[in-house]
């Protein structure tokens, strides 16, 4: 605290702190009225607290005529003030009042106009952020990273990088270096690599890829084992012919695995390699052609994915295919949900195998499993309103019949009734599958934390010292506290089968938390 | 309480001429949309550039990107769709009049996507705007379509002024002739073919064949 800013305990900063969170809760549905206003609230109060604004327009070289401006007022600096409360709620926990988006908007409509102080003042926050990443829950650092290249596109990308390069040293999987690490990543899917890159000082671009996002080339490879097969199943699907057609193909590829003294299961995991490649080949030009291909091959793309194992080696598939491009992966893992080729289970087994765990850093990885958590979620949602939709209008309807009763009426009242009876019963199964899709999830949260916690005090180290741990022991606790409504639903199952007796305190802790959470709320 | 701000979630002006309906349905479709048409779009903008903007207010159902209606490649502008109509109107409040591409975009609650809608309506084949605008956009074709014809003409007024002979050197007069009497059966060939179809082939570097490949 100084004379530019209020003490944090004082009753000047509490009151402050509730007029910024009360007027960006206000003005949610105006953020331009809402950016003017918080920048002018200097006016509702007595002349002499706050500094009065600098503009930037003139003078942009001249540094004494600037030095002696800012001497000439003294007072608290507003724009500080205001940021420093509207990161405050946009840092909220367990969940901000509103969407991320907003305060990104609201952000950016403060920098904007006349009053340059606010852009000033914005970089000072972000370096003192960066400086307290280190320590940061992880839900919080990921909140920062999705905001920050969404406000850079915004301002054609112009940072302050090189006061960063003390953080290249550090561990690859340090708060600080993923921080700056997911915001080039992010940087990029909004814009395009060659882009990004020039807007960067060579140090920090080498945090980058080393090219440009691209499809794996791999089954065009003229050295491929069934190199005719795949230029015929490609042909096929150009061609778009039917299922029976390319099964033709994918039998004759399984005869040729197992004539060369493959197993079945080794023959059918080839065909599953050679058909998911292909599909994903064909539709590499853009989003919308991988959805079309994938809709013309939904039959074959099922049939090859009938059980847990050949989903999940899907998924393996798919992720191989992109991995260099993790939004497409993202996307594509959600469509194939969508169409019921995958499931949600497959995807959260592949997210806790070793090697995607050693990306655990990475925010990819996070937002898939929230992509896949919030799918079991609103298929529920989803089957829920259609129930109460038609509960509504069977009441409706009753009322009416009641008042002119008839044979046909009766028979109609009884349709609806079997109808709703239908939904109640798929209600009760997409339930228990988002029951069993939270179990698996928290079950491989806590094993891996009790296999961690176990190997380090083996070897008699503090588990908290080692940053792969932090990851997923925040991101534990992030999950936790996203999801705590659904998963207080069945937390006496949680109990039993999952947070048992013999599992660490320290992984249990959180878990009990919520359900203070949930009491409170 | 909050009707001292006017609120950003709020239809524009615009009304489609071609909306098939009455103005009550294109009411009613508009107050349960689930729609946004996006403007001011770069031609270089993809989808998953879109996808990842978007993605930041709901979970987006689909993407449609707007073509040239002639050479269905993307001319400007799309069309976003949510499974929940809240996302659409937070996008009017959050991303409306921010930047996608270093561009300033337009959102705006759309009726509801119908076949055909995705084409641009202007005569050349894009958006009725780049027909008329006056300045240049880089991320735009350069010029707007009539402001590009009117600079080929200033050109070749200005090119025909500066290096056509009037002294013809001896010996050239057949050629001359020659020459004259093929610009004249040329320009009448002209006077009867599409004005803007020549225009486009020679300036629109875009302009290709139908791809085989493109899905329908």
């Amino acid at each position: 605290s100084s004379d530019k800013f209020p003490a944090a305990d004082s009753a000047s900063y509490f009151v402050l702190q509730e007029i910024v969170h009360d007027t960006v809760l206000l003005f949610e549905s105006n953020r331009k009225e809402c950016a003017k206003y918080l920048l002018g609230l200097h006016n509702n109060f007595e002349s002499g607290i706050f500094a009065s604004q600098i503009t930037e327009s003139s003078d942009k070289g001249n540094e004494e005529q600037k030095d002696a401006m800012m001497e000439q007022t003294d007072g608290w600096v507003l724009s500080e003030i205001v940021l420093e409360h509207v990161f405050g709620t946009m840092l909220r926990l367990p969940s901000p009042p509103v969407k991320q988006v907003y305060f990104a908007a609201l952000i950016i409509e403060l920098c904007k106009g006349e009053n340059s102080s606010a852009s000033q003042s914005l970089k000072k926050a972000v370096h003192i952020l960066f400086e307290r990443l280190a320590d940061m829950d992880a839900g919080l650092i990921s909140r920062l990273y999705n905001w920050f290249p969404h406000h850079l596109s915004n301002v054609g990308f112009e940072w302050e990088w090189d006061a960063w390069q003390g953080a290249l040293s550090l561990d690859p999987l340090h708060p600080q270096l993923c921080f700056i690490r997911e915001t080039l990543e992010k940087e990029v899917r909004l814009s395009y690599y060659d882009r990004v890159k020039t807007t960067l000082p060579d140090e920090i671009a080498n945090l980058m890829a080393s090219e440009p996002p691209a499809p794996s080339q791999e089954l065009l490879s003229p050295s491929h084992p069934h190199h005719d097969a795949v230029k015929q199943l490609l042909g096929k699907l150009k061609m778009k012919q039917d299922a029976d057609a390319l099964n033709d193909t994918l039998a004759e590829i399984r005869k040729q695995e197992i004539d060369n003294g493959m197993t079945q299961e080794q023959a059918d995991e080839t065909a599953r390699e050679i058909f998911t490649q292909a599909v994903l080949l064909l539709g590499s030009k853009s989003f919308s052609h991988v959805l079309n291909v994938i809709e013309r091959c939904l039959d074959v793309l099922r049939g090859l994915n009938q059980n847990p194992s050949e989903r999940l080696h899907s998924v393996r598939i798919i992720a191989r295919f992109w991995k260099s491009n993790t939004q497409l992966l993202g996307i594509l893992l959600d469509k194939f949900m969508n169409y019921r080729i995958i499931d949600p289970t497959s995807i959260i087994s592949w997210i806790f195998e070793s090697e995607q765990l050693e990306q655990v850093g990475r925010s990819y990885l996070w937002e898939i499993l929230h992509v896949t958590l919030n799918k079991v979620i609103n298929r529920a949602q989803h089957v829920q309103t259609k129930l109460d939709g038609f509960r509504d209008v069977y009441n409706k309807n009753e009322v009416i019949r009641s008042e002119n009763p008839s044979a046909e009426s009766e028979a109609e009242g009884q349709q609806e009734q079997v109808a709703i009876q239908t939904v109640e019963k798929s209600l009760e199964t997409v339930i228990r599958e988002q029951k069993e899709v939270f179990m698996v999830v928290l079950q491989k949260f806590t094993q891996t934390l009790q296999e961690m916690y176990l190997r380090f005090e083996a070897g008699g180290l503090d588990p908290n010292t080692d940053f792969t741990f932090r990851w997923v022991n925040g991101w534990y606790k992030d999950v936790l506290r996203m999801y705590h409504k659904e998963i207080s639903t069945f937390s006496t199952t949680l109990e039993s089968l999952v947070f048992v007796d013999h599992l660490d305190s320290r992984i249990k802790e959180p878990f009990h938390q919520l359900k203070q959470l949930r009491h409170r709320a | 309480m909050a009707s001292i701000i006017s609120h950003l979630d709020v239809p524009s002006s615009y009304r489609d001429q071609q909306y098939r309906g009455t103005s009550n349905q294109m009411v009613q479709d508009l107050s349960s949309s689930t729609t946004l048409y996006i403007g001011n779009l770069s031609f270089y903008t993809s989808e998953e550039q879109i996808y990842e903007l978007f993605s930041k207010v709901g979970e987006i159902k689909r993407i449609i990107m707007g073509l040239d209606r002639n050479q269905k490649t993307p001319c400007g502008f799309c069309f976003v769709e949510y499974y929940h109509r809240e996302d659409a109107l937070d996008c009017m409040k959050y991303v409306n009049s921010t930047k996608l591409d270093e561009r300033i975009i337009r959102t705006d609650l759309d009726p509801g996507f119908r076949e055909g809608r995705q084409f641009g309506r202007g005569k050349s084949g894009g958006q009725v705007r780049d027909e008329y605008r006056p300045d240049y956009d880089a991320g735009r074709g350069g010029w707007g379509h009539l402001q590009r014809i009117k600079i080929e003409r200033e050109r070749e007024m200005a090119v025909k002024a500066n290096y056509e002979a009037s002294d013809v050197p001896t010996g050239a007069e057949e050629y001359k002739s020659r020459v004259n009497n093929a610009g004249k059966a040329k320009r009448a060939r002209d006077d009867e073919e599409d004005d803007d179809e020549n225009d486009r082939r020679r300036q629109n570097p875009r302009f290709r064949e139908h791809d085989d490949e493109d899905e329908e």
